[in-house]
C-alpha cells in the first residue's frame, strides 16, 4: 500500500495539473528531441574514424598521419559520371602508403592498380552503395540499393565493363572470355557488344545433314545421351534426354539424312578409289600407328595414349573411339577429301595416296575407346519415333549449332546476356537452398542450369569450379557500361578480319587450310606463326624445301606442320604467292648493306653470341655443343630467314612479333650486324629428323 | 463510446499484428556437429598443399588429406577438422572415407599473403594429430607478375616439364633460381632483383644467361614479377611450391 | 463594407469563448482535431528543413535522399518524422471524421463546418499522395503512376486530365515538379486556409459539441452569471481547452520522434520506368481502393464508387433521419428489418456478382450485428445490446462504410502478393 501511496503522489507531482502536464510533457519532448539529435553522433563512420584517430598515435609517424587526416565525410566526387563515392570515409589507409604493413580493414592501404583511385571511384570496379556512410547499407544488399558489394574472386569482370579484349593482369577473365567463345555459348546466347560486332563462337560444331553415311543410329543415341563419354574433351554439353527422347533424336537425325556427294565422282589424282584389303595384323597396325604420327595428325586432334592420358590438340574432335563410331567407307572418303563431306571443315586436304589411306583407316578403325555401343539395343524407328524426334530437335535448339536439313538455326533461342552483369536481384528467380547474389545466381546457372525450375532447356556442362569462376566473371563484366561510357573510355577488343587469300595460291591454300591453324592478315587460327609477313621472314628456297619435307623448329612441341605430299608445281604456287604477297615494306632488303657481312663482322658476332649475350642459353647455334631450349634451333638460319628480318628482329623483336618471348637486348647498330653476319653463316643442312 | 465497439476495434489491432508478427523471416539453419566413429593418429597430405590462387578465390584443388593409424594403414570413419584464418572451409569437417581421404574445398580471403590451413583430427586416448599447409593468394600486381612470368621466365625458371612446355632449366650452367627458391632470393633486395630483371645478369656480376627485359617489360611489369616473387619466398624459407600452378 | 468592430467581436468571440468543464476532458473529442492539426505543424517544419536539401529533379531526387541518409545530421530523423507524422495525420483525420459523426456533430448548423471538415480529409489525402511521389524511388515512381492511370478512365476528358496532371504523357520529371509544386505549396497554403475557417466556424457554431445541443438550441457564449440555466455545470476560459491539446500534441510529438528514431523511413531501389514491381502497390491508404480496382472496372473503382462516398458524408447533415438521431428500430421495426434483409441481398447479390468476395465479409458482418440490435431493441434493459439497438440509420451506414474501408485496406496491403493474387502474409 505504501508503494502504491508513493506512486500516487509521485503522480500527482508530475501529472496533477494541466500546468504541471504541460511541464512534464514539453520535459520529455525536450529530453526526446535532444536524445535523437545526438544519436547522430553514435553512428558507423564516427566511431571508424576515432578507431583511426587511435591506430595513427601509436605508430611511428603519427604527426605526418594526423595531419593528413580530415574529420568528416569524405567523399569522390566525378560529376560527369555520376559517381559519388564515400568508401574513404571509414577507409581512411586507401591512399596511404605509410600504412603498408596495416592488415585489416577498414584501414588497409589499396593495393597497386594500373588506375589511380581517383579515377573512376570505388563502386565502378567494388560495386556497393557508394553514396551510403553506414556498413550495411554500403555493403550489403538492402531494400534502399540492391546491389552489394562484388566478391573479390570476380573483381575481374569490372575491368572487363570497358576492356572488351583479353587484357594483361586479368588472367580469370581471359579465360572466361575463351570459354565463352570455345563452348558455343554465344551459338543460343547472343553477346552483341558497343562496337556492333558480338562474342564470335569459337567451336566447331559439325554439320548432320548426311549424318547417316557417318555414322549409326546406335552411335548417336549413345552420344546424345552423354557426349563426354565417348570423348571427354568434348565441347558439346549434355542435353540430359532420357532413353526415349535421344532414341527418338537419333531416328530423327538419321532420317532427315541425304546423299553428301562425297561418293567417288571423280578425283583429279586418283580416277578411281580401288579397294584395299585393311592389313589388320600388327605390323600394318603399327606402320598405320606411324603413319599417324608422322603426319602429325595429333596437331589438331587429342587421343588418349597407352598411358591413359588425352594428348593432342583441340582443333579438331577428338579420336579416341573413333574406330566405334564411323563407318569404315565414309572415313576412307574423308581422309580422301574431307571438304566433298562437309565443305566448312577445318580439316585439310591431305592427299594421301590410297595405300596410306588404307594404313590410316584400318588405324584409327582399331581405337574403339570404351565400347561405348555394347549395350545400346534401340528399338526399330518408326515414323512416329522420327516426328518425336523432330520436335525435340526444334525444342532443344539443336539446330542453333548444328546444320540440319528441315530444321532452321532458330533466332534468340536464348536470352540476350550483354547485360547480364548487372540484371537487378528483384528480376530474378533462384533456385531453392541458394545465396541470392548475381555471381551465385550466374555460377549455379553454368553449373546446373536445370535446378532452377522445370522444363528448363539450358543443357549441361561438365565445367570444373576455376572455369565456372572464370565464365562467372566473364559474364559479370557485361553490364552494359560500355554501351554509356565515353568513347574515349572503352578500350575494344581486337578486330578479326575475313581475309582469305585470292588467285591460284590462294586457292590452294584453302584447299590446304592453312588458316586453321596460321593467321594471315588478321584471319584464321593462333596455334602456328603469323604468316602475314612470311614473305619477307624467309628464304624462298627454305620455305619450299618446308612445305616439300616439314622439319622440326622447335622440337619440344607436339604440334607440328603436318605433310601434304604436294606436287613441285603446286609448292611453287605456294611459294610464290607468300613470297610475293606478304611482304613486308619494314623489311627492304636495302636497309642492311649486304657487302658489311664480312667475316670479321661474323667473327665478332659469335663472339657477341657466345660471351656478351650468351644467346645458347636459349638457342642452339651448333648442336654439338650447345643445348638451349627456348626459342628454335638456329643450326640453319642462315639458309631459313633473310638477313635483313634478322637484322630488324635483333634490333627490336617486339615490332616484327608482338608478344614473341624474346628479348630487347638493346643492341646497337653494329653488334646487330655482327651477330646478323655470324648468323647467316649458320647454314648446316637439316636432314628433316626429328632431333 | 461503448464497450462494445471498443473491444471490436481492440481485436481487429490484435489481429492485425498477429499477421504481422507472423511474417517474420525464416532462420536459416546450421550445420550439425559431427561425431567420429573411429580415431586415427597420423595426418599425412595427399594433395592440396602450397598452391597459388587469386585472393577472394577458391584454390584451384580441393585439399585432400589421409587419416592413419599407428600402423600406417589408412583410417576410416576419423573426424578431420579444418581451421585456418580468414579462410572458409567447404565442409569445414568431415569424417575420413574408406580409403581414410578426406577432402575439402578452400577459400581465401580477400587479401594477398600466405594463409595456413591447420587440420586436425582427435587421437586415441587423448591429443589430437596436427598437420598445417601453406596456401598463397595473389593480389592485382602479383597476379599481372605471375602473367609476365608465365610468358617470359618460367621457361628457364621451374625445373618441371609439362607436355606442352619442356623446360630449359636443366640446359643452364650456372642454373638459374626458381622462383619458390626463399633461401636464395629472400637475401637479395627488392632494388636488386629490379636491376637483375632490367640490366640482365652482369648487373649483378651474374652470368650473361640471364638476359636484360628493360627494353621489353615495362617497369610496372618488373615491379609486378618481384612482388610475385615475394608472395612465393616471403614467409616460407623451406616450403615446396608444388608443380600445379592457378591458371 | 464590415466595419472593424465586427472583425474585433469574431476574434473575442474565439478567444473570449467559454467551454463546459466536462468538454475539457480526453473522453469528449479524444482531442483528434487538435492532433491533426499538431501532426500538420510537425509536418511543416519537418517539411520545411527538407525542402533545404531536395532538389525536384530526376535523379537528383533519389540523390538528394541518399544524401539526407547519410551525410546530413539528423536527416534521417528528418524524413522518419515527416513520413510517420504524415501517416499519423491521415488516420488522425479519418478517426477524427468518424468521431465527428459518430457524436452527431455535423448537425445544424454545423452541416458548413462538416463540409470543410470533409475538403480537409480530401486535402490531407492529397497532400500524402503528392507527398509519396517525391523520393523518387520504385515504389513512389509506380505507386503514383497507377493513380494517375485511374484519371484517364474518365470518359471524354480523362486522358485530357492526366496530360495536365502528368504534365506530359508519362510519369517523367514534369510530373515530379508539379507534384513538388502541390505539395509544398498549393496544397498546404490552402490546408492553412481552410484550417483557418475551420476553426473559426467551429467556435461560431458553438465551440465543441455536446449531445445536449440536439435538443436544445446552441449555447454559445453562455453566460457565466447564470448557471442554473446550464444546469449547475462549471464553465471555464476557452485558453483551459488549448493548454489541454497543447499537452496532447506534446505526447503525440514524443510517440512520433520515438517512432522515427526507431524505425526509419523506407526507401526502396532507384526509380526504373522500365521494370514494374510486381505487386506494385498505392501507398496504404489507398490500397483499399486498389482492392476495389481488383473487382471492377476502373471508372467504377475509381470515380463512381468514391464519388458515392463523397456525395454521401457531404449529404448526410441533409437529411432529417440523420438530425433527429432516432433509434433505426423506433418505428416500423418489420418493415426495416425487411427492408435492411433485403439490401443485405442486393448487396451481396451485386457483390458476387462482380466476384468480389472481400467485400462481402463486413456486409454480413454488419448486417449480422444489425439484425442483433433489432433483436435487442425490444428489451428494455440498459445493458450495452439496448445501445446497439438505439442506433440510428446514420451509424449503421457509417459503421458498414468503416468495415469495409478496413477490411479493403487490410486484405489490399497484406493480403496481396505479385500479380494482386492471394497470399498469407505470413509465408514469405
Amino acid at each position: 500500500m505504501n508503494l502504491l501511496n508513493h506512486l500516487r503522489r509521485l503522480g500527482s507531482f508530475f501529472l496533477g495539473d494541466p500546468a504541471r502536464r504541460f511541464a512534464s510533457a514539453s520535459a520529455v519532448l525536450t529530453l526526446s528531441l535532444a536524445i535523437v539529435l545526438s544519436s547522430e553522433f553514435v553512428n558507423d563512420w564516427h566511431s571508424y574514424q576515432r578507431q583511426f584517430l587511435k591506430l595513427v598515435r601509436t605508430r611511428p609517424d603519427a604527426a605526418a598521419l594526423e595531419r593528413r587526416f580530415e574529420r568528416g565525410i569524405h567523399q569522390i566526387w566525378i560529376p560527369e559520371q555520376g559517381i559519388v563515392d564515400r568508401c574513404t570515409t571509414c577507409h581512411l589507409g586507401l591512399k596511404e602508403v605509410a600504412l603498408a604493413d596495416v592488415r585489416e580493414q577498414p584501414f588497409r592501404p589499396h593495393p597497386t592498380i594500373p588506375h589511380s583511385l581517383t579515377e573512376f571511384g570505388c563502386v565502378t570496379c567494388h560495386r556497393g552503395q557508394g553514396a551510403a556512410t553506414t556498413v550495411e547499407e554500403a555493403h550489403a544488399s538492402t531494400k534502399a540499393w540492391e546491389q552489394p558489394l562484388l566478391p573479390a574472386k570476380y573483381l575481374e569482370s569490372s575491368c572487363g565493363q570497358c576492356h572488351l579484349g583479353p587484357l594483361e593482369g586479368t588472367p580469370k577473365l581471359n579465360l572466361g572470355r575463351r570459354l565463352l567463345a570455345r563452348y558455343g555459348c554465344a551459338r543460343c546466347h547472343s553477346i552483341p557488344q558497343p562496337d556492333g560486332t558480338a562474342v564470335v563462337p569459337a567451336d566447331d560444331p559439325p554439320p548432320l545433314r548426311h549424318i547417316a553415311e557417318k555414322t549409326s543410329r546406335e552411335w548417336l543415341f549413345a552420344w546424345v545421351k552423354n557426349p563426354q563419354a565417348y570423348a571427354a574433351t568434348s565441347t558439346m554439353p549434355n542435353l540430359q534426354l532420357n532413353d526415349q527422347q535421344a532414341s527418338d533424336v537419333a531416328s530423327f537425325l538419321m532420317a532427315q539424312s541425304t546423299p553428301s556427294g562425297s561418293a567417288p565422282a571423280g578425283d583429279a589424282l586418283e580416277p578411281t578409289l580401288l579397294p584395299v584389303t585393311i592389313d589388320a595384323s600388327s605390323s600394318g597396325k603399327e606402320e598405320g600407328a606411324s603413319l599417324y604420327g608422322s603426319s602429325f595428325c595429333a596437331t589438331c586432334h587429342a587421343a588418349q595414349n597407352a598411358a591413359g592420358n588425352v594428348v593432342g590438340g583441340d582443333l579438331g574432335p577428338e579420336l579416341t573411339g573413333i574406330g566405334g563410331k564411323v563407318d569404315a567407307e565414309w572415313l576412307r572418303l574423308w581422309l580422301k577429301n574431307p571438304q566433298a563431306y562437309d565443305p566448312r571443315t577445318r580439316m585439310p586436304h591431305y592427299r594421301f595416296d590410297d595405300r596410306q589411306i588404307a594404313l590410316l583407316s584400318s588405324y584409327l578403325l582399331s581405337k574403339k575407346g570404351e565400347g561405348l555401343l555394347a549395350n545400346v539395343h534401340l528399338p526399330t524407328a518408326d515414323a512416329a519415333s522420327v516426328a518425336r524426334g523432330k520436335n525435340l530437335v526444334v525444342e532443344y535448339g539443336c539446330a542453333a549449332c548444328h546444320q540440319i536439313n528441315g530444321v532452321n538455326a532458330p533466332q534468340t533461342f536464348a536470352p540476350d546476356l550483354s547485360r547480364i552483369g548487372s540484371k537487378a536481384l528483384a528480376q530474378i528467380v533462384f533456385a531453392p537452398q541458394m545465396e541470392k547474389t548475381l555471381p551465385d545466381y550466374i555460377s549455379q546457372k553454368i553449373r546446373d542450369p536445370r535446378s532452377f525450375g522445370h522444363g528448363l532447356k539450358m543443357p549441361k556442362y561438365n565445367f570444373t569450379n576455376t572455369q565456372i569462376e572464370a565464365l562467372t566473371t566473364a559474364l559479370l563484366a557485361q553490364t552494359g557500361r560500355a554501351w554509356n561510357e565515353p568513347k574515349n573510355l572503352v578500350r575494344l577488343a581486337p578486330r578479326r578480319s575475313d581475309y582469305h587469300p585470292g588467285g591460284e595460291g590462294g586457292r590452294l591454300i584453302e584447299d590446304l587450310r592453312c588458316q586453321s591453324c596460321h593467321a594471315i592478315n588478321g584471319s584464321g587460327g593462333g596455334m602456328a606463326p603469323d604468316l602475314t609477313t612470311e614473305g619477307s621472314a624467309v628464304q624462298r628456297a627454305w620455305l619450299e624445301e618446308f612445305m616439300r619435307n616439314p622439319g622440326t623448329l622447335r622440337p619440344a612441341l607436339i604440334r607440328r606442320m603436318p605433310k601434304f605430299n604436294l606436287t613441285p608445281g603446286e609448292i611453287k604456287t605456294v611459294a610464290d604467292y607468300m613470297i610475293s604477297a606478304y611482304q613486308s615494306p619494314g623489311f627492304d632488303p636495302h636497309t642492311l648493306d649486304p657487302h658489311a657481312l664480312t667475316g670479321d663482322a661474323a667473327v665478332r658476332g659469335k663472339d657477341l653470341f657466345y660471351l656478351k649475350y650468351a644467346c645458347q642459353s636459349c638457342h642452339i647455334a651448333d648442336y654439338n655443343k650447345d643445348k638451349g631450349y627456348v626459342g628454335p634451333s638456329l643450326t640453319a638460319v642462315g639458309h631459313r630467314r633473310p638477313a635483313v628480318w634478322i637484322y630488324n628482329w635483333l634490333k627490336n623483336p617486339q615490332a616484327v612479333r608482338p608478344g614473341t618471348m624474346m628479348p630487347n637486348m638493346r643492341l646497337s647498330d653494329n653488334e646487330a650486324r655482327d651477330l646478323t653476319a655470324f648468323l647467316m653463316t649458320l647454314t648446316a643442312r637439316e636432314n628433316g629428323a626429328a632431333q | 463510446m461503448t464497450k462494445l465497439i471498443s473491444c471490436c476495434l481492440f481485436s481487429l489491432v490484435l489481429v492485425v499484428s498477429l499477421l504481422l508478427l507472423g511474417g517474420c523471416p525464416q532462420r536459416i539453419s546450421k550445420d550439425k556437429a559431427i561425431a567420429p566413429k573411429a580415431y586415427g593418429t597420423e595426418l599425412v597430405e595427399v594433395s592440396g598443399g602450397n598452391q597459388v590462387t587469386g585472393i577472394g578465390s577458391d584454390l584451384p584443388e580441393p585439399v585432400v588429406l589421409q587419416v592413419k593409424d599407428k600402423d600406417g594403414n589408412p583410417m576410416a570413419g576419423a573426424l578431420v577438422a579444418f581451421h585456418g584464418e580468414r579462410l572458409r572451409f567447404k565442409p569445414g569437417s568431415a569424417l575420413s572415407d574408406s580409403g581414410g581421404q578426406v577432402t575439402t574445398f578452400v577459400q581465401v580471403a580477400f587479401a594477398s599473403g600466405d594463409y595456413q590451413i591447420v587440420a586436425e583430427t582427435p587421437k586415441p586416448g587423448g591429443g589430437r594429430a596436427i598437420i598445417k599447409l601453406r596456401e598463397i593468394a595473389l593480389g592485382s600486381e602479383q597476379t599481372v607478375g605471375q602473367g609476365v612470368h608465365e610468358t617470359y621466365c618460367i621457361q628457364c625458371h621451374d625445373r618441371q616439364s609439362i607436355p606442352e612446355r619442356v623446360s630449359n632449366f636443366d640446359n643452364l650452367s650456372p642454373a638459374p633460381h626458381e622462383f619458390t627458391d626463399a633461401a636464395a632470393l629472400n637475401p637479395i633486395s627488392d632494388a636488386d632483383l629490379i636491376n637483375i630483371i632490367t640490366y640482365g645478369g652482369p648487373a649483378l656480376k651474374e652470368s650473361p644467361e640471364m638476359p636484360a627485359y628493360g627494353a621489353t617489360l615495362k617497369p610496372d611489369e618488373i615491379k609486378a614479377v618481384v612482388a610475385y616473387i615475394r608472395a612465393l619466398t616471403r614467409g616460407a624459407a623451406a616450403a615446396q611450391l608444388s608443380s600445379r600452378r592457378a591458371p | 463594407m464590415i466595419p472593424l468592430s465586427r472583425w474585433q467581436e469574431e476574434f473575442k468571440e474565439i478567444f473570449s469563448a467559454r467551454v463546459r468543464e466536462r468538454q475539457l476532458g480526453f473522453r469528449h473529442t479524444w482531442y483528434l482535431g487538435s492532433l491533426t492539426l499538431g501532426a500538420f505543424t510537425i509536418q511543416l517544419i519537418t517539411g520545411i528543413l527538407l525542402m533545404l536539401y531536395y532538389h525536384p529533379s530526376v535523379p537528383q531526387a533519389y540523390a538528394d535522399m541518399k544524401d539526407l541518409q547519410f551525410v546530413v545530421s539528423s536527416g534521417m530523423l528528418l524524413r522518419s518524422l515527416h513520413r510517420w507524422s504524415a501517416h499519423a495525420m491521415v488516420f488522425l483525420v479519418f478517426v477524427h471524421m468518424a468521431k465527428v459523426f459518430y457524436r452527431g456533430a455535423y448537425r445544424p448548423p454545423r452541416e458548413f463546418n462538416w463540409m470543410f471538415g470533409l475538403g480537409l480529409l480530401q486535402l490531407t489525402l492529397l497532400l500524402s499522395y503528392t507527398g509519396y511521389l517525391l523520393p523518387w524511388d520504385q515504389l513512389s515512381y509506380w505507386g503514383t503512376t497507377v493513380g494517375s492511370n485511374i484519371l484517364s478512365s474518365i470518359p471524354f476528358i480523362g486522358d485530357k486530365l492526366r496530360f495536365i496532371l502528368l504534365g506530359g504523357h508519362s510519369v517523367n520529371a514534369n510530373f515530379l515538379l508539379r507534384f513538388y509544386v502541390l505539395h509544398t505549396v498549393i496544397l498546404p497554403v490552402a490546408v492553412i486556409g481552410l484550417v483557418a475557417v475551420h476553426i473559426w466556424r467551429l467556435h461560431r457554431d458553438g465551440g465543441m459539441y455536446s449531445a445536449r445541443e440536439a435538443h436544445e438550441p446552441a449555447a454559445t457564449t453562455p453566460p457565466s452569471d447564470s448557471p442554473a440555466a446550464q444546469g449547475n455545470e462549471r464553465t471555464l476560459p476557452y485558453w483551459e481547452l488549448l493548454f489541454r491539446e497543447v499537452i496532447a500534441i506534446q505526447v503525440l510529438a514524443v510517440i512520433l520522434v520515438w517512432i522515427a528514431l526507431h524505425w526509419h523511413a523506407p526507401l526502396g531501389q532507384l526509380a526504373d520506368p522500365t521494370h514494374t514491381p510486381n505487386p506494385s502497390k498505392a501507398p496504404w491508404y489507398f490500397t483499399g481502393l486498389q482492392e476495389l480496382f481488383h473487382y471492377f472496372p476502373p471508372f467504377v473503382a475509381g470515380i463512381i464508387l468514391p464519388g458515392l462516398i463523397m456525395t454521401a458524408l457531404v449529404a448526410v447533415p441533409f437529411f432529417n433521419v440523420n438530425i433527429k438521431g432516432e433509434s433505426l428500430w423506433a418505428r416500423n421495426k418489420l418493415r426495416r428489418l425487411l427492408a435492411a434483409g433485403v439490401v443485405v441481398l442486393a448487396l451481396t447479390g451485386f457483390l458476387v456478382f462482380f466476384h468480389a468476395w472481400v467485400p462481402l465479409v463486413p456486409v454480413w458482418i454488419v448486417g449480422g450485428f444489425l439484425v442483433l440490435s433489432a433483436a435487442s431493441s425490444s428489451r428494455q434493459s440498459r445493458t450495452s445490446p439496448s445501445w446497439l439497438g438505439s442506433r440510428p440509420l446514420s451509424f449503421w451506414i457509417m459503421t458498414w462504410f468503416l468495415a469495409e474501408a478496413i477490411t479493403l485496406t487490410a486484405v489490399g496491403t497484406l493480403f496481396r502478393g505479385p500479380g494482386w493474387s492471394w497470399v498469407w502474409p505470413w509465408r514469405s
